[in-house]
């Protein structure tokens, strides 16, 4: 297994939807094993969310203020180097589901 | 991690009927305006009148805000109604036939048709008001949005429990209205009914997406603090309080407008995305509409031609009723119908990315030069609807007009939705390959 996930970092806050889901859907269909998809949102996807772990991904959400989150998405057989990741780094401040 | 209860969108054909419904209601209002002629504009009280005016409330307003709401819970809470299916296949069809013996009872008044009427409403609407308050009970996001749900849901059940008051009179088992406090007797108990029906459970709830949907779609800054936590509390509260001192309370109702809608203004002209937008066009009629209302409910009459003073109270209803409920539901029609077709097409795609290919661009589900003419189609019933209020023998003319009006929304809606279901098709042909 590799030392860590590597971050590729979006930001969909200034788009009007369903733009930054088109987005999101870009980045996922090219996300490798070992990458970890960081959006910069202004609210929670919540539908995407089932639609997510259906597709064999799993997600992490980190709540900084009303209008900004961060969330994370990468695939279900990393999840335990997210843990990892996240323990070692500031991914879990803020407001976590 | 994944510690939400959520549900999914509810499926897209559920929103749909409710939203393909609505402007059947408009049409047929259209018609009864065209064969009841100038004496439905007598007076309030003129049974035609009343079929009208519920015509539109809950034939038009109420159906599409109970479509738009299965779909905005998911998406604003992050929860979404149980058993969707089921809830919307029993609520969509008593409500639609409830609405239409309602309207039917007001012209041919019968018993029976009273007796069927109430049960068909109050099951519809009973059903659906506890599908959603089982939701809005949990603890759920965006929390100024959802107060705002929680106390439009409480009027509106409110209105039904005024409404059922009213329509039993002719049954049997009807409770005695001169053995309850004066707020129930004739003319106190419908001005309550419609003062909560309008301004709690159609008003309270736009204010209240208009938080949400705002900022989010046209990427504008949040709506003042002061506005988002205390509007719909205050609004809310002023409507309990207008039952027991009508007058004095009147006026807070509309300042409390007054102020929306100058928040509204402000908070759109701040957005980042100064692109045209039909959606927008409407929550500028809109509030400008309750401006305009504002003002005119503080002229003294004395100062208004003899006409206007007259016809003051009926129309600033129409103003509120037709240039800002209906109006914004319109607009968010527009903004709505092409989003969840694309988001539903969109959330296909997380599971097979493929499918992406076949997406159409987000303007082929509804062309916005289609929508700015519906836009000024509005603008123009609505200036004839005002102008029939002062000259009945325009009828003709208000009732041609909004039959094009909303046989033009209805087909707008159909072309979205064949082309939602054909690119469903596209993909689902994938999955077979």
């Amino acid at each position: 297994m590799k030392s860590g996930l590597r971050f590729i970092t979006i930001d969909v806050s200034a788009l009007a939807p369903p733009e930054p889901m088109t987005v999101i859907l870009t980045h996922l269909a090219k996300l490798t094993q070992f990458e970890c998809l960081l959006v910069k949102h202004r609210r929670q996807p919540f539908p995407l969310y089932e639609k997510l772990i259906e597709a064999g991904f799993s997600y992490h959400c980190v709540e900084h203020a009303q209008d900004d989150i961060s969330l994370y998405i990468f695939h279900q057989s990393v999840q335990a180097l997210f843990e990892q990741t996240s323990l070692n780094s500031a991914i879990s401040k803020g407001k976590n589901e | 991690m994944n510690g939400l209860s959520f549900n999914a969108l509810p499926p897209i054909d559920l929103p749909f009927r409710f939203f393909l419904t609505a402007p059947l209601f408009v049409i047929l209002c259209a018609l009864l305006i065209l064969f009841a002629g100038e004496t439905l504009w007598l007076s309030r009280w003129q049974p035609s009148m009343l079929a009208l005016t519920h015509g539109f409330t809950l034939g038009f307003i109420t159906i599409v805000m109970m479509g738009a709401l299965l779909q905005l819970l998911p998406v604003v809470g992050g929860v979404g109604i149980a058993k969707p299916r089921l809830i919307v296949g029993v609520c969509h069809s008593a409500v639609v036939l409830g609405t239409l013996g309602l309207m039917a009872n007001f012209i041919w008044p019968s018993k029976l048709l009273t007796a069927l009427t109430l049960l068909l409403l109050v099951c519809g609407l009973g059903l659906y008001i506890t599908a959603l308050a089982l939701v809005l009970i949990k603890k759920l996001s965006q929390g100024d949005t959802i107060v705002g749900f929680r106390l439009a849901i409480t009027a509106l059940f409110i209105v039904m429990l005024l409404g059922t008051l009213m329509l039993s009179q002719s049954l049997p088992f009807a409770i005695d209205l001169s053995k309850l406090p004066d707020i129930f007797s004739g003319k106190a108990l419908t001005n309550n009914h419609a003062i909560l029906g309008l301004a709690g459970w159609g008003s309270l709830l736009i204010i209240s997406v208009s938080f949400q949907v705002i900022p989010m779609f046209h990427v504008a800054p949040h709506f003042p603090n002061s506005i988002s936590r205390f509007l719909p509390s205050a609004l809310f509260a002023l409507l309990l309080l207008y039952i027991i001192k009508p007058h004095l309370i009147m006026a807070f109702i509309v300042l409390a407008h007054g102020v929306f809608a100058t928040s509204l203004l402000f908070v759109i002209a701040k957005r980042k995305r100064k692109i045209s937008d039909n959606s927008i066009l409407y929550w500028q009629c809109a509030a400008l509409t309750l401006l305009a209302i504002t003002i005119f409910y503080f002229i003294p009459e004395t100062y208004l031609p003899e006409t206007l003073a007259q016809k003051k109270v009926i129309l600033i209803a129409t103003l509120y009723l037709y240039l800002y409920l209906v109006a914004v539901i319109q607009g968010m029609l527009l903004k709505i119908l092409p989003f969840l077709s694309f988001t539903h097409l969109q959330q296909r795609c997380v599971s097979n990315f493929l499918a992406m290919q076949y997406l159409p661009n987000m303007h082929d589900f509804l062309n916005k030069k289609h929508g700015q003419w519906l836009f000024y189609l509005h603008l123009v019933s609505g200036g004839i609807l005002l102008a029939t209020i002062i000259t009945p023998s325009l009828y003709w003319l208000l009732s041609l007009v909004l039959i094009i009006e909303f046989a033009w929304l209805l087909k707008l809606m159909k072309t979205t939705t064949s082309l939602y279901y054909a690119t469903l098709d596209k993909i689902n042909s994938l999955g077979n390959e």
